[in-house]
């Protein structure tokens, strides 16, 4: 700072502020002044430096990272490169029919103007591992499945049952329930071809009732062509050289060869990749040398098909399950726990869920009273029966109260002296309007006695038959008959070989004579007729004759279909049981003895 | 019908990024065979941008999050390299410099805020869908057309989406809610 020399400037000096570093030196500097007489004599005072610093602080910065922290990822690798060259659709080596000339592609279900369908594959909740889920929810749709593998199919399947195919496909443990008349046959050769297709399946058995391995062979050409399919049949020789030789992925049994050939055939020390039960309904009994069998055939996948997986009691379930999945469920559990534990496994449609497309079921029960001489053959047949049970006491057996009871049954149908029968009157005047309207009608006896009768009495009307007494090769020739012939307007068929795997959608009319002890076997003879093709509404009569042993046992039957909701529907209702020992003896009001078991 | 694809070896990535309100932005990656099979996937877990970078990056936030983040991560992690590769938000466009494969973005009908788009007689089409390509790389538009054919005779082109959001929600489910802590390796 420069400081003026003169001394008689101004006494404010000015300041001149250095500038640079915030350094700002403040100067004062004063000047005295003395005033003597008229001189001014001034003097400068010394001047003081006082420097003081102010350092203008640095502002606060903020810095904000902006960079990319790093994102977590996870992953799956699924196929090894060249995947691609490995997706072939692997065709059975062995003898194939022709596709038929209809097949084509598959084609997403697509309803005009609506979104296109995609069946997803969903893993089942046994599948744990993220990567095992993550592989099945990473497929393509099932449609797009079929399609990539060149798979034809003859008919369009139904959207339910590409839902059927997606439940089995992920599965090794799988009951498919679905009502009969749904296509669970369908269901499970598609599920199988694409299986094979993909190379996850090498060998298939498939075990069946006798009289359905023809059909099975038949759904086989129908829907999977391409695959080599092998029937255990023939002499013994040819059947052990079967169970073990036999070329192509697939191999069908029958329950009856497999038990006989179990020891021979050495079938325990085989594996298969996929057992299949159809009607798995007869292994219901767990201690029956059949569920033996099949469960001690080595394998990695089971899968159960039944539309009664519980005919009598939840004990029925439980035997498949010993097959399918062992000790998930047991007898002693209730049903709603037996529902939960076995939700994932278990897959049930009706026809009322799915086929809203299907005709109607209409139900028209005929309950009918007793012509004159079938009363009084009925009451002398009841209290001699009734006074000889009681006159047994203890030795009276389940057995004794059965031939009553069906005996009783007998005369509600014909009456044993005259014939007389108000039941055969009833379903006379119902065929005559039948075979008027050129409709054709089924009609089911648990007696091929009462076929007989009926087939004689009704031949005005061209019956064809399908019961125990025709033998096996003519079986097809009646059903071909009753199909195509005009002249032939009714089938009688007995519960026990005409309520299977047969397919007479074109009959408007099913008549049950005479009542099953179960509902589900009753299901499946009305199921013959109301069915995937049926192109008319079928009307279900159900004969009953008041005041009888037939009314009884119908209300204990209604028992059991509250049982069957209670596990595989919604409805909740009080637990029943099926037709005990108890229940038996009370249909006469008798006192079981001790000692008491489910019986039926 | 040939049993093989024409072009066994083509393989196709599937890049799907969005954002949540409850997790963040999530992506996944899904490479496919020309059959449309499943041969990788990965998976982000949910990032959330800060406050300051929704400022600070302004317009340029997703191409950054969806793209160089997300994006960047899982093609970063991916063992096979597509021929093309499919996206569902235009952001993730930017990341075309980056990689090899040809990219194109699946347009879809709704408009998302991406700028000027392209027009129609721009737009690639294979089928009843439309796809952009990236600025500059008008080379891509041809490699699409004839890889993305091939793929459309197999699969609904757009459908592998839906997948990757499938499997996403898989994994967050068993992970717990917004949580993926359940995620696992595997070969």
């Amino acid at each position: 700072m420069n400081m003026p020399r003169n001394p008689s400037a101004n006494s404010h000096l000015a300041v001149a502020l250095a500038t640079g570093d915030f350094q700002v030196p403040v100067v004062l500097a004063a000047r005295s002044q003395a005033l003597i007489g008229d001189g001014i004599a001034s003097q400068a005072a010394p001047l003081s430096i006082d420097a003081l610093q102010f350092e203008i602080l640095r502002p606060d910065t903020l810095c904000i990272d902006l960079g990319a922290a790093p994102v977590e990822t996870v992953g799956c690798v699924f196929y090894e490169h060249g995947a691609g060259s490995k997706e072939r659709a692997g065709l059975g080596s062995g003898q194939g029919s022709k596709l038929p000339s209809a097949a084509r592609v598959l084609v997403p279900n697509q309803k005009s103007n609506g979104p296109i369908t995609r069946t997803r594959v969903r893993p089942p909740r046994d599948i744990v591992k993220l990567a095992d889920r993550l592989r099945l929810l990473l497929e393509p749709p099932l449609e797009s499945l079929l399609a990539s593998g060149s798979l034809r199919f003859a008919h369009q399947p139904f959207a339910f049952q590409l839902d059927g195919v997606a439940f089995l496909y992920p599965r090794d443990e799988a009951v498919l329930a679905d009502e009969m008349g749904l296509g669970k046959t369908m269901q499970a050769i598609t599920a199988v071809r694409l299986l094979i297709h993909q190379k996850s399946l090498r060998r298939v058995l498939l075990i069946c009732p006798k009289p359905l391995v023809s059909n099975w062979q038949r759904e086989f050409a129908l829907w999977a062509p391409e695959l080599c399919v092998n029937v255990i049949d023939g002499g013994p020789t040819r059947r052990q050289w079967l169970w073990r030789e036999a070329p192509g992925p697939v191999t069908i049994a029958n329950y009856e060869a497999l038990l006989r050939d179990r020891a021979n055939a050495n079938i325990d020390s085989q594996h298969f990749d996929l057992v299949i039960l159809d009607e798995a309904q007869r292994i219901k009994n767990r201690s029956s040398a059949t569920n033996e069998s099949v469960r001690s055939i080595s394998r990695s996948r089971s899968w159960a098909l039944s539309g009664t997986p519980i005919e009598n009691s939840v004990d029925d379930l439980v035997g498949i399950f010993e097959f399918v999945a062992p000790g998930r469920i047991d007898s002693k559990m209730k049903p709603r726990a037996i529902s939960r534990a076995v939700a994932d496994h278990v897959l049930r449609r009706t026809k009322d869920q799915v086929l809203t497309e299907l005709p109607p079921k209409l139900f028209r029960d005929a309950e009918l009273e007793l012509t004159p001489e079938q009363f009084e053959s009925y009451r002398l047949a009841e209290d001699e029966g009734v006074v000889r049970l009681k006159e047994m006491k203890q030795a009276v057996t389940i057995h004794h109260v059965f031939e009553l009871v069906l005996r009783l049954k007998q005369i509600c149908n014909f009456d044993p002296f005259t014939r007389a029968s108000s039941k055969f009157e009833r379903l006379e005047a119902d065929l005559e309007e039948c075979a008027a309207s050129g409709r054709k009608a089924i009609i089911f006896s648990q007696w091929v006695e009462t076929l007989v009768e009926l087939r004689e009495r009704l031949a005005r009307f061209g019956p064809a038959e399908y019961h125990g007494q025709i033998p096996n090769h003519q079986r097809d020739e009646q059903i071909r008959r009753f199909r195509e012939d005009s002249g032939c307007h009714l089938m009688l068929l007995s519960y026990g070989a005409g309520s299977v795997g047969l397919n007479l959608q074109f009959a408007s009319y099913v008549f049950l004579f005479d009542r099953w002890w179960n509902p589900a076997v009753e299901d499946q003879a009305i199921n013959r007729a109301h069915r995937i093709g049926a192109e008319h509404a079928v009307t279900v009569t159900r004969f009953l004759t008041v005041g009888t042993i037939e009314q009884r046992i119908n209300e204990v039957l209604e028992h059991k279909r509250e049982l069957f909701d209670e596990v595989f529907g919604e409805t909740v209702t009080a637990p029943s049981r099926g037709l005990s020992r108890d229940d038996v003896f009370s249909l006469f009001n008798l006192q079981s003895p001790p000692h008491s078991a489910a019986v039926a | 019908m040939p049993l093989e694809p024409a072009n066994p070896a083509a393989t196709f990535g599937y890049l799907s990024t969005w954002d949540t309100p409850e997790h963040g932005c999530l992506g996944g990656y899904l490479v496919v065979s020309s059959l449309g099979r499943p041969l990788e996937f990965h998976c982000t877990a949910p990032i959330r941008p800060s406050r300051a970078q929704q400022i600070l990056f302004g317009p340029t936030l997703w191409p950054f999050v969806m793209g160089e983040q997300i994006g960047g991560a899982l093609l970063a992690e991916a063992k096979l390299r597509p021929q093309v590769i499919l996206v569902d938000h235009v952001a993730t466009l930017c990341l075309r410099p980056k990689v090899a494969s040809a990219m194109a973005y699946w347009k879809v009908a709704a408009a998302d805020g991406a700028g000027v788009r392209p027009s129609e007689s721009e737009l690639l089409r294979v089928g009843e869908w439309s796809f952009e390509v990236a600025a500059g790389y008008d080379s891509d538009r041809d490699t699409a057309n004839s890889l993305l054919t091939i793929l459309s005779q197999h699969v609904e082109l757009p459908e592998p989406f839906e997948r990757i959001h499938q499997a996403i929600r898989e994994a967050q489910r068993l992970g717990g809610p917004g949580e993926p802590d359940a995620y696992e390796h595997a070969a």
